[in-house]
């Protein structure tokens, strides 16, 4: 019986590695919606070879929520394509996506999956935030297979070469908005706090050196920089550290998910206090973690769902049409975005060989949510925000709130 | 029927040389067999894990006793070789020394006070010990960069040539300190030291009567231990290229020492095809990863339940072996 | 602020205590670490928010929680501790690894059933805040503060007030004489798990509602800590778990008060080894010979 048990422990293991090799890493996880996305196509043009993208994000994990939507997004690029009749004469597009679970060595690991897999021609979306971002950057980089991030803001990030693209602010960039928040808000004791990660350290170090240059012109200081490390979920002894700082606005460096924590417990002990938030809380989830709590907060993001540009309205309507009425967020418009300014190098090559998209993509250029999209020299794409307040729990536009960073500074003085 | 048994494992005993040396061939030469970047990756990934499982071997299936602190003597292994190239940079290999020597020093100042703790507390230390190192990597910033990580981790060159994981350079570097701890190992089980070890896991006071010392003995097989997994540790940081502090965290721990139960506490064969299994199942079956921390849950319940000597038994069924020339009347 | 400090560390500490008392119940019972207890808490948190969302009354919706997290502490004693206890050769390490092997399962099985993502949970116990001079007490951290006194009276009870408490005392000194002088040790052992998975299904609603949100790793570093406030009580001891986990609470907020807030996770660990090394039977308990 004991024998029996473990020997069918150790088949059924066995069994599975069999499996695997016998059909090598042609073998894809695919998301339940790239099956139906493709096999509604597949009829009429079973003799082309489909087009096959990759795609890297974490699915589960802290950041799942971000993984998802990227995945979303490039799901609504595709199907849109294949709906227009694809690419190159009646080529499909496919995704193949796997969890990174937002680990470097699952990142890593994904990275080598997607570059071993002979079929996949371009990636639009490459590990959610810098830090997984850096480590799968080089790899794609050694095996010249194209890759964008949707979310990635570290300078290095593109930097890496040729074959890395930045479909998102800088954090020069973004911190060039979130600088000028405060100051819209009318703070006079600003209390930051900061998450202990990649992103947060960085972003409060670019912040405080903003300060250090202009403290003297704007017109609020910094009163404390409090720290937190990820799976907090008690803020109360950093909410102490900030009311006994006398803080007026607090801005907040992190995702959602921390963010919405931390404001039920503020609110319950000052419910007076401004709260500034980043891109990566634009999302209803927010709202729905937070509840009143979250109600005035102030933030940015670089997709704005009200405008009237007109890809961006399409854009909105086929992605709450697909994802029952669920609303896009940043990562969502910008994996759109990937896809489809991939989808024009292709078109521009004629071809999807990792190395066509890797020549054409330099020089192509979309009309898509961010407006006419293409990437500078370093590899980033250039990309504008827009300041929101949250009211009755609607993500409300608060129009003219930012300026050019350089009207900014000549305003000061 | 025993009798064919016993010829069958002797059969078996005799041909494992041959069966032994093909499959290191088979081994050492996969990456001409055009295999992919990410079979590689995989590869090199299942021989660390392999190193880090005869690492915990040496002091859960030889001693009997079990840490649930491996990640972070990677980590402390992995952290003081990236500062001994990137700081103070002293070269590659002697760096690697370096991280080994930090490794076993941390094995040291956790294994002398806490290896007298009873069971279950040990493992409760080694536990707690493990978060420790996690928030000090994540605090000491002038170290270890806190939570921003150290990236482009420099690979080791031999010959001239950049051993990277595309030309298979990275996976021999695995193989080669994989043999060396599969040495060290084999080493340590036929000595006077691994018999104290063995005798000790059976029975802790009688080896306290026969005149063993005890506790230096377990601090030593310790301080051994976590020298392996410092290797691991360095290994890895070559391999992913980026480390922070959240790489080793107790997942990893717990991985190691699920390897090590399935694989049968005290055998050698048996750690290496159980760090096969468990290391390769999620990469094979991507569809089940969601799956893969209960199916080792359910590994750690099953194998401690109804077969502690692991997958693979170890030696005990083998009748004794004789010397040369010295027969016995099996009637 | 030293003093605003001093409060979140009870108040943080009280929710450890809650956790811990939970630890020390099958300890006292047992003596065997039951590193399962986190991970029933949040499967006992998770079945709260699913049966309340079913709609078929607030109260009904709870009770069945606590049932049904109480039985999954059972079906874990009865499926796989039980045997072992009859096995021979098994011994605290067995045990032990049984209990992470578990762990692990169910938290994996309530990221696979519930995903990973963090979720709303009502908070039950609005009810205002209270002042105290400058010190403000949020109606939820004194229902947390009630409940983990109401939860040590009643364990209390239960184990030196109860016939089945005695049992429960005659199986943690001696499994075999107490089965020999007429306990039905597994009547006790059963109802021990019962109660246990009780207490860590009203621990897991008080804290998500606290906390107003739910997420499957929301036991993971409650559980580590928690763990080391019962070591350092005296794992076993119920009183000195409570008091454990307010001291873990309050060296936490005075660190982050002194050093910042990345030290605070820290705190609980440095505590768990120094406990380990110099008084490893804790503050409270009452130190023992190995037997030979």
């Amino acid at each position: 019986m004991k024998k029996a048990l473990s020997l069918v422990l150790a088949l059924a293991i066995a069994l599975s590695l069999v499996a695997c090799t016998s059909t090598g890493t042609t073998t894809t996880t695919t998301s339940e919606d790239q099956t139906t996305a493709t096999t509604e196509q597949a009829t009429e043009t079973q003799n082309l070879d489909p087009i096959v993208l990759g795609c890297s994000g974490p699915l589960t994990g802290n950041n799942a929520q971000f993984g998802e939507n990227a995945l979303n997004g490039i799901m609504v690029a595709i199907e849109e394509i294949n709906a227009d009749g694809g690419l190159l004469g009646g080529r499909m597009l496919e995704v193949r996506s796997y969890d990174d679970k937002g680990t470097g060595e699952e990142g890593a690991s994904v990275a080598e999956l997607l570059i071993s897999d002979e079929d996949v021609c371009a990636v639009p979306s490459a590990a959610y935030g810098s830090s997984v971002g850096l480590v799968e950057a080089p790899l794609f980089q050694e095996a010249g297979l194209v890759a964008i991030s949707n979310s990635a803001s570290h300078p290095d990030f593109s930097a890496t070469g040729d074959c890395i693209y930045r479909n998102n602010l800088t954090e020069a960039g973004e911190l060039q908005y979130a600088y000028q928040m405060p100051q819209v808000v009318g703070a006079k004791k600003l209390g930051i706090v900061s998450m202990m990660s990649e992103f947060g350290e960085s972003f409060t170090a670019g912040f405080e050196a903003l300060q250090e240059q202009y403290g003297d012109k704007v017109g609020f200081e910094i009163a404390c920089v409090s720290w937190f490390t990820d799976g907090t979920v008690d803020f109360a002894p950093n909410i102490a550290e900030l009311i006994n700082a006398g803080c007026d606005t607090i801005i907040f460096f992190a995702e959602y998910n921390n963010f919405a924590s931390f404001a039920i417990q503020y609110r319950k002990l000052d419910p007076n206090a401004q709260f500034i938030g980043l891109m990566t809380c634009y999302t209803p989830d927010l709202v729905n973690l937070g509840g009143d709590s979250v109600e005035g907060v102030y933030l940015y993001s670089c997709l704005n769902p009200n405008s009237t540009n007109p890809e961006v309205q399409k854009f909105v309507a086929a992605y709450k049409a697909k994802y029952d009425g669920a609303e896009p967020d940043f990562v969502a418009a910008n994996a759109y975005d990937s896809v489809k300014i991939i989808a024009a190098a292709i078109e521009q090559a004629g071809s999807a060989d990792r190395e066509a998209i890797r020549e054409a993509i330099k020089t192509a250029h979309v009309v898509c949510t961010a407006g006419d999209l293409s990437f500078d020299a370093n590899g980033d794409a250039v990309k504008s925000v827009v300041m929101f307040k949250i009211e009755n729990g609607q993500f409300i536009e608060v129009e003219g709130a930012f300026k050019l960073w350089d009207e900014f500074v000549a305003s000061l003085s | 029927m025993k009798n064919f048994d016993i010829k069958l494992l002797e059969g078996l005993e005799k041909s494992k040389y041959i069966v032994g040396a093909a499959v290191a061939l088979l081994v050492i030469s996969l990456p001409f067999f055009g295999a992919s970047q990410y079979l590689l990756r995989v590869a090199t990934n299942i021989g660390i894990y392999a190193i880090l499982a005869l690492s915990l071997n040496l002091i859960t299936g030889y001693a009997g006793q079990v840490s649930l602190g491996h990640a972070a003597f990677m980590a402390i292994g992995a952290y003081a070789f990236i500062v001994f190239t990137t700081k103070y940079p002293i070269g590659f290999f002697p760096a690697m020394g370096v991280g080994i020597l930090f490794s076993a020093l941390a094995g040291l100042i956790l294994g002398a006070p806490t290896l007298r703790l009873s069971g279950a507390y040990f493992v409760i230390a080694t536990t707690g010990f493990s978060e420790l190192v996690k928030v000090i990597a994540l605090n000491w910033k002038s170290v270890t960069n806190g939570a921003t990580g150290i990236r482009n981790i420099i690979r080791p060159t031999v010959f001239g040539i950049e051993l990277t994981n595309a030309n298979g350079g990275q996976y021999w570097f695995m193989l080669f300190w994989l043999a060396v701890s599969i040495y060290i190992c084999y080493a340590i089980k036929y000595s006077k030291f691994g018999r104290a070890l063995f005798a000790i896991r059976d029975d802790d006071l009688a080896a306290k009567m026969a005149g063993i010392n005890t506790s230096l003995t377990k601090v030593t097989a310790f301080v051994f231990s976590a020298a392996l997994a410092g290797v691991a540790g360095v290994l890895y940081a070559t391999m992913t290229r980026y480390v922070e502090p959240n790489t080793f965290t107790m997942d990893i721990s717990t991985i190691i020492l699920c390897i090590v139960i399935f694989g049968g506490m005290g055998s050698m064969v048996g750690m290496l095809i159980s760090t096969f299994l468990l290391i390769a199942f999620p990469e094979a079956l991507r569809a089940l990863a969601m799956y893969r921390f209960i199916i080792y849950g359910l590994i750690l319940i099953i194998m401690v339940r109804f077969r502690q000597q692991g997958l693979i038994s170890g030696v005990s069924k083998l009748p004794y072996k004789l010397p040369k020339g010295v027969y016995i009347d099996r009637g | 602020m030293f003093l605003q400090q001093i409060i979140n560390g009870i108040s943080i500490g009280l929710i450890y205590a809650l956790v811990s008392v939970g630890y020390s119940l099958i300890f006292g019972v047992l003596r065997m670490m039951n590193m399962a207890y986190a991970s029933i808490l949040t499967v006992g948190a998770h079945f709260c928010l699913s049966l309340v969302q079913a709609k078929f009354g607030f109260f009904p919706a709870i009770i069945v929680a606590l049932v049904l997290t109480g039985l999954v502490s059972v079906f874990f004693d009865v499926s796989m501790l039980a045997p072992l206890r009859k096995k021979t050769g098994s011994d605290s390490v067995t045990v032990l690894i049984t209990a992470i092997g578990f762990n692990y399962i169910l938290l994996n099985l309530c990221l696979v059933i519930w995903g990973s993502e963090r979720k709303p949970f009502q908070n039950v116990f609005d009810f205002g805040s209270l002042q105290v001079g400058s010190v403000i007490f949020d109606s939820s951290q004194i229902v947390i503060m009630a409940t983990a006194l109401v939860i040590l009276a009643a364990l209390t009870w239960v184990i030196y007030g109860s016939k089945i408490g005695l049992g429960m005392r005659a199986v943690q000194q001696n499994t075999k004489a107490a089965n020999l002088a007429g306990v039905n040790t597994k009547v006790v052992i059963t109802f021990s798990f019962f109660i246990s998975g009780i207490t860590a299904c009203i621990a897991g609603f008080l804290i998500a509602s606290y906390y107003q949100l739910i997420y499957p790793t929301m036991g993971v570093a409650l559980g580590g800590k928690a763990f080391a406030a019962a070591v350092l009580g005296g794992i076993g001891v119920l009183h000195g778990s409570v008091i454990g986990g307010l001291i873990v609470g309050i060296l936490e907020c005075v660190a982050v008060y002194f050093f910042g807030g990345g030290v605070r996770d820290a705190v609980a660990y440095i505590i768990l080894i120094l406990v380990l090394l110099l008084v490893p039977s804790g503050l409270f308990g009452k130190s023992e010979n190995t037997k030979v």
